[in-house]
């Protein structure tokens, strides 16, 4: 569920407020920003109030995360989204709050399974449809996990050991991920990176690939996302994102358990926020032939 | 097996769930994009529906009653590609008008006053570069469209392209203006190219230089226009000390878009962004010179209604527009003789009011 919600939730809002040229220029436009509170704040709550993440409270967080994404994304579809409106705004952060809380109340679980990549590639996939209907996957993914329907990926083969730099490794992730939003913008084919993603990953948590990609040595994974956040061309989309997914993959099996919601979803937040950043500062000297190749 | 089916099935619900009623969006006709209307091209029909490979009935029903017209899909985005437009015998001479840097709501009366000399001129197509809008407001962004609505219902395409101003109110721009930003119209003898530079923040990206070099392999004999509202040049040598922190030009893909206009032969870049007047040719050089030169004209033009600034040495500035004089598809005249010597100044655009650009005729 760690790789659902912080994949289809919190990057779909980043990259829905990216698109929708988010700003706090009104009071509802903060609402977005309570689940990345949660985020952080999030599992020491749970340590302290495990309650809260069991039984009824589990699953009406859960319903009011479906419920909220569906409604936001019946809200946006076709339309957009205008963050000074209250109702959008607080939609997402129910949306995410409620999925958020799923997440934190699941049991600690292996890395996800090959159906659990294609199912988060295919929910990346509906974004070719409207931009906001991943965040209805983390919703749905959410909902079913706190009915304790959602599939719990299999303990499969021993695991990699885990990096040392996991943080970085989830910035570097952060930062390759939205490659395609900021060069498509509004055009969906960005959507069809996040369905090779899906896929890559789902064929790297097979037991043929995945004995060789545990083989991969640590820096060469970090090396491997680093690169991807350069080495990125529109025409390229298939194969750049089947190769993140496969990185994706290993970045997971290698995360550690229990999983460090905190830390690692700050730090990927930060990757996504580093690479918004990065993109819109081209006149810093050296980033226009860095970020896009053939940029001249 | 089991969980993932309904895990599967449920997605599927959530899909419908968010789908129906069916909706649909029209991204192509709309106010700022219109249909392709050139001889010989096949001007298209673009929407997007709330479900993949269904329209509503009504739009279902409305598109299958055009006879000759091909349907196709590319999941939930329908095109409707119409009978090629019959060849038939086009006037020698085309005019095309370029307006950038629009008025604010208290300038509200020079946009006003634009749209009557347009109603008076009636250009072949009025070609807005950007920063349209400088309030972020519905109802504003309401006056605009239907101020150019009132040219379109005279039979004169006005053609849209984004500015920085309208990412502070995108949803509203994509409200009236529609979600296409890079686009192409065929009309005349040109192929209009519409660029969206504040789509990466001041900047091209790949896709959409990948694109422009697309449709520059293809313009069956057209002759390419480019509007993209940032300039591709700095003001470099020719800057204007008082310029303050204005003067910014595009970011990304700058130069290789410079090289490949070249490359191409596009006739004109024009641009907006800086509320002044300038010229350029591919060197990048400020161009006061002489009012002809050869290879690709970088126009960069005057507001029509916001504030005013001097980025570069050229030291008119007013509230105007550009009227562009093509003959047999060559372009023959952009600059404005402000001495009404009857000789056109280098850069030099048309002023607001210029009773010369009024009709009859010919400025």
């Amino acid at each position: 569920m760690t790789a659902i919600w912080l994949l289809l939730y919190l990057a779909g809002l980043f990259h829905l407020l990216a698109l929708s040229g988010y700003g706090l220029t009104s009071g509802p436009a903060l609402l977005p920003l309570l689940p990345v509170v949660a985020l952080l704040l999030g599992p020491d709550l749970r340590r302290r109030s495990p309650a809260l993440f069991q039984g009824l409270p589990l699953r009406l967080a859960g319903l009011a995360g479906l419920v909220a994404s569906l409604l936001l994304a019946r809200q946006l579809s076709l339309v957009g989204w205008d963050v000074r409106e209250a109702l959008p705004c607080g939609l997402a952060a129910v949306a995410g709050l409620g999925s958020l809380w799923a997440v934190l109340g699941t049991p600690e679980e292996p890395p996800p399974g090959t159906a659990h990549w294609l199912w988060l590639g295919g929910w990346l996939a509906t974004g070719f449809l409207d931009p906001a209907l991943p965040l209805v996957g983390a919703g749905l993914s959410g909902a079913l996990t706190a009915f304790g329907a959602f599939p719990r990926p299999a303990a499969g083969s021993p695991l990699p050991p885990p990096l040392t730099r996991a943080p970085l490794a989830f910035l570097l992730l952060g930062l390759a991920l939205p490659k395609p939003w900021w060069d498509f913008g509004h055009q969906p084919q960005w959507a069809v990176a996040g369905a090779a993603l899906g896929l890559g990953a789902a064929l790297a948590s097979l037991p043929p690939l995945r004995a060789r990609l545990d083989r991969l040595p640590a820096p060469a994974l970090l090396a491997g996302l680093g690169l991807l956040a350069i080495l990125y061309a529109p025409s390229l989309l298939w194969p750049w994102g089947l190769v993140l997914g496969l990185l994706t993959a290993q970045l997971w099996a290698r995360a550690g358990s229990p999983f460090r919601l905190a830390p690692l979803g700050g730090a990927f937040l930060g990757g996504l926020a580093l690479s918004f950043a990065l993109h819109g500062n081209l006149w810093l000297p050296g980033l226009r032939r860095l970020l896009w190749l053939g940029n001249g | 097996m089991m969980p993932w089916a309904r895990a599967w099935a449920l997605a599927v619900a959530c899909l419908l769930a968010v789908g129906l009623p069916l909706r649909v969006r029209l991204d192509a006709p709309r106010i700022g994009h219109p249909l392709s209307s050139a001889p010989g091209s096949k001007p298209r029909l673009e929407a997007v529906s709330s479900l993949p490979w269904v329209l509503p009935a009504a739009t279902r029903d409305a598109w299958a009653a055009v006879p000759g017209a091909r349907l196709s899909w590319h999941l939930n985005r329908a095109t409707l590609t119409l009978p090629e437009v019959p060849a038939k015998p086009q006037p020698a001479s085309f005019r095309m008008v370029f307006v950038a840097d629009l008025a604010p709501p208290d300038q509200a009366p020079l946009l006003e006053q634009f749209i009557r000399e347009m109603e008076a001129l009636h250009p072949d197509a009025v070609l807005v570069g950007g920063d349209l809008a400088y309030s972020e407001t519905e109802a504003w962004y309401a006056t605009v469209a239907a101020q150019f609505q009132r040219l379109e219902r005279q039979g004169i395409p006005v053609i849209v392209a984004p500015g920085n101003h309208e990412r502070k109110g995108w949803p509203l721009y994509l409200r009236h203006f529609g979600h296409t930003s890079t686009f192409r119209v065929d009309l005349g003898p040109f192929a209009i190219l519409t660029l969206d530079s504040a789509h990466g923040r001041d900047q091209l990206t790949p896709s959409q230089f990948s694109w422009v070099k697309e449709n520059l392999d293809h313009l069956d004999g057209r002759v390419p226009i480019m509007q993209i509202h940032h300039p591709l040049f700095p003001a470099g040598l020719a800057k204007n000390g008082e310029a303050g922190g204005s003067g910014g030009y595009l970011r990304g893909f700058d130069q290789a878009l410079v090289r490949l206009c070249e490359a191409r032969g596009v006739p004109v870049v024009l641009s907006g962004h800086w509320h002044s007047d300038a010229v350029f040719d591919a060197t990048g050089r400020l161009r006061d010179d002489a009012v002809d030169f050869p290879g690709p004209k970088f126009i960069v033009n005057t507001a029509l209604g916001t504030e005013l600034r001097r980025v570069t040495r050229w030291p008119h500035n007013y509230h105007g527009y550009r009227i562009l004089e093509f003959q047999s598809g060559r372009l023959v005249r952009y600059t404005h003789d402000l001495t009404t010597k009857g000789v056109s100044d280098p850069i030099a655009s048309t002023p607001l009011g210029t009773p010369a650009a009024l009709p009859g005729g010919r400025p």
